[in-house]
């Protein structure tokens, strides 16, 4: 019988992937002796290990890194500390008084008790199921993130002839490896008028192959029993619904969905922490401190990036506060100022402000639709800031804006953040 | 003469510049706009004559505990040359262990380039 262990940590971080490393290493270098890094996969690095492609690290390491790349840098520099790794190890449960229970082959079950936790878990895809295609349940529907383990870590291709429903960053990056390893991509299929995809990535990874983008197009049938035969697609009206008479037929064996990710939160809700029902994720102050004292949320588990240096960023500040919060520097606020997605913007994060010494606090946000030019300005209460104009904007690529110290100083209940189209 | 232009979306970095290119008949640029750094210009310029990228894929090792590592080529390949490059990394079976940064081939399809692993793995 596994023996039950009880643990004491400064800071425990849930997840081994790029925001878990980072806001372990910040913890770690801001003063937390005892930090714990709990992650139900094997090794480090979550995702990064089989995003094989480069482009990561342009804006952190100001050059160009492949994922594992990326990841190892931060591994390399966890291995340098008495940063304690449980690997295998999978949390169950999480109180509001940061109790974790845990279990693992090795270790049993194990109970730690935390001063500060960050919250690391990041997304997981959205799979068929949340879309509703007609069709039989053949083998050969994947989604891109699983076909992208197979491909790259396990070594399988799980096609020849691929269709693509969705033009988010993994399907986009998918289409060329795919066609790299000698697929044929028939097409790429979006919902959307737009892609939801960085524009890098529909240079590289379609225009670079001549890989067809079918924009305001879904996948209205999946046809096969036991094997993908084809799939039916047609055209949307503005409503997103398919326009009878527009239906087209690509013979594939193969149909890899990039439909978006969904932050991972069931332990976030087991401990109480307040969620946002548009990021999925947590909603946190500037420190990345969710409603519940002590614990924190950094990385996709608080809202979806495309980029990881940012959820580097996010988990070195999640990390770095989680550490004063274990010292007990970090005060639960009294006066939250809210902060308001305003004209064309779908969310922020931070969705709360804690005012008290709040200096430098940037504010990560998306637009709800592409714009080619956008005014974007912030208001406190009723004044308006500096307004900046900013190019291409989409609801694919993050935006971020640095709020006024001398403004926020004066506001009294809250921020919005507003973007307005320039002609 | 006539001058003709061209709109390119920069991959040097994610923030992705439209940059506009204007040349003539003979191929000779005239004007660079849209570009927000000088990387932007000498990647429009390239993109003109022959888009390079660096290449990323997987070879398989032999008695890893990894089937795969993961590899990239060390300097942008001609993108015409991608497909050739591919079947040159595929005919790779490296022996374990394999280390991060360990070239795995020299000068592939004569691009000057070297095949470098990304990833690493031990003797199973």
């Amino acid at each position: 019988m596994a023996k039950e262990k009880k643990l004491q940590y400064d800071v425990a971080v849930i997840g081994g992937g790029p925001a878990g490393l980072a806001a372990a290493l910040a913890a770690y270098d801001n003063g937390a002796k005892k930090v714990a890094m709990i992650e139900r996969a094997g090794e480090l690095g979550g995702i990064l290990d089989q995003c094989i492609h480069n482009g990561f690290g342009l804006h952190y390491f100001k050059e160009e890194l492949t994922g594992p790349e990326y990841a190892y840098r931060f591994i390399k520099k966890v291995e340098e500390t008495k940063i304690k790794v449980y690997l295998n190890t999978m949390v169950t449960d999480i109180t509001h008084e940061r109790e974790i229970t845990a279990y693992s082959e090795h270790y049993g079950q194990l109970k730690i008790s935390a001063k500060a936790i960050v919250l690391a878990m990041g997304s997981r895809e959205r799979t068929r199921g949340a879309l509703n295609i007609p069709g039989q349940r053949p083998a050969g529907i994947f989604t891109a993130g699983t076909a992208q383990r197979l491909v790259n870590i396990e070594g399988y291709m799980p096609g020849s002839t691929v269709v693509i429903l969705g033009s988010g960053d993994i399907g986009l990056i998918m289409a060329r490896r795919m066609t790299l390893e000698g697929a044929k991509v028939e097409a790429v299929i979006e919902l959307l008028p737009y892609s939801g995809g960085l524009q890098r990535n529909i240079v590289q990874c379609l225009n670079d192959f001549n890989i067809p983008l079918y924009l305001s197009h879904t996948v209205t049938q999946i046809h096969g029993h036991s094997r993908v035969t084809g799939i039916t697609y047609a055209k949307v009206d503005e409503n997103r619904q398919p326009i009878a008479g527009t239906e087209k037929y690509i013979a594939c064996d193969t149909l890899l969905l990039s439909v978006g990710l969904i932050p991972e939160n069931e332990l976030s809700k087991k401990c109480g922490v307040q969620l946002d029902p548009i990021t999925g994720g947590p909603i946190v102050d500037q420190r990345m401190q969710t409603h519940v004292p002590g614990v924190f949320a950094c990385g996709n588990v608080a809202h979806i990036h495309d980029l990881v240096d940012y959820v580097t960023e996010e988990g070195m500040l999640a990390g770095k506060n989680a550490a004063r919060a274990a010292r007990g520097k970090l005060k639960t606020p009294k006066k939250l100022l809210t902060v308001i997605p305003g004209d064309n913007v779908r969310y922020v994060l931070p969705q709360l402000i804690a005012k008290k010494k709040a200096k430098k606090v940037q504010i990560s946000f998306r637009v709800a639709g592409p714009m080619e030019r956008g005014k974007l300005s912030v208001l406190y209460d009723v004044t308006s800031g500096k307004s900046k104009t900013r190019k291409h904007l989409a609801p694919g690529e993050m935006e971020r804006v640095g709020l006024e110290a001398k403004l926020l100083k004066k506001t009294k209940q809250n921020v919005t953040i507003q973007v307005k189209e320039r002609k | 003469m006539t001058i003709k232009e061209q709109t390119i979306t920069c991959t040097v970095c994610p923030k992705g510049c439209r940059v506009t290119v204007t040349y003539d008949d003979n191929g000779e640029v005239k004007k660079i706009t849209g570009n927000s750094c000088s990387r932007g210009e000498k990647y429009a310029r390239n993109e003109l004559v022959d888009p390079k990228r660096v290449l990323t894929s997987t070879v398989r090792v032999v008695g890893g505990v990894k089937p795969v590592v993961s590899v990239k080529t060390d300097a942008p390949v001609s993108l015409k040359k991608m497909m050739e490059c591919m079947t040159a990394i595929n005919t790779l079976r490296p022996n374990a262990p394999v280390k991060m940064g360990e070239v795995l081939m020299q000068n592939i399809a004569g691009t000057s380039a070297n095949v470098v692993a990304t990833s690493e793995t031990e003797t199973a």
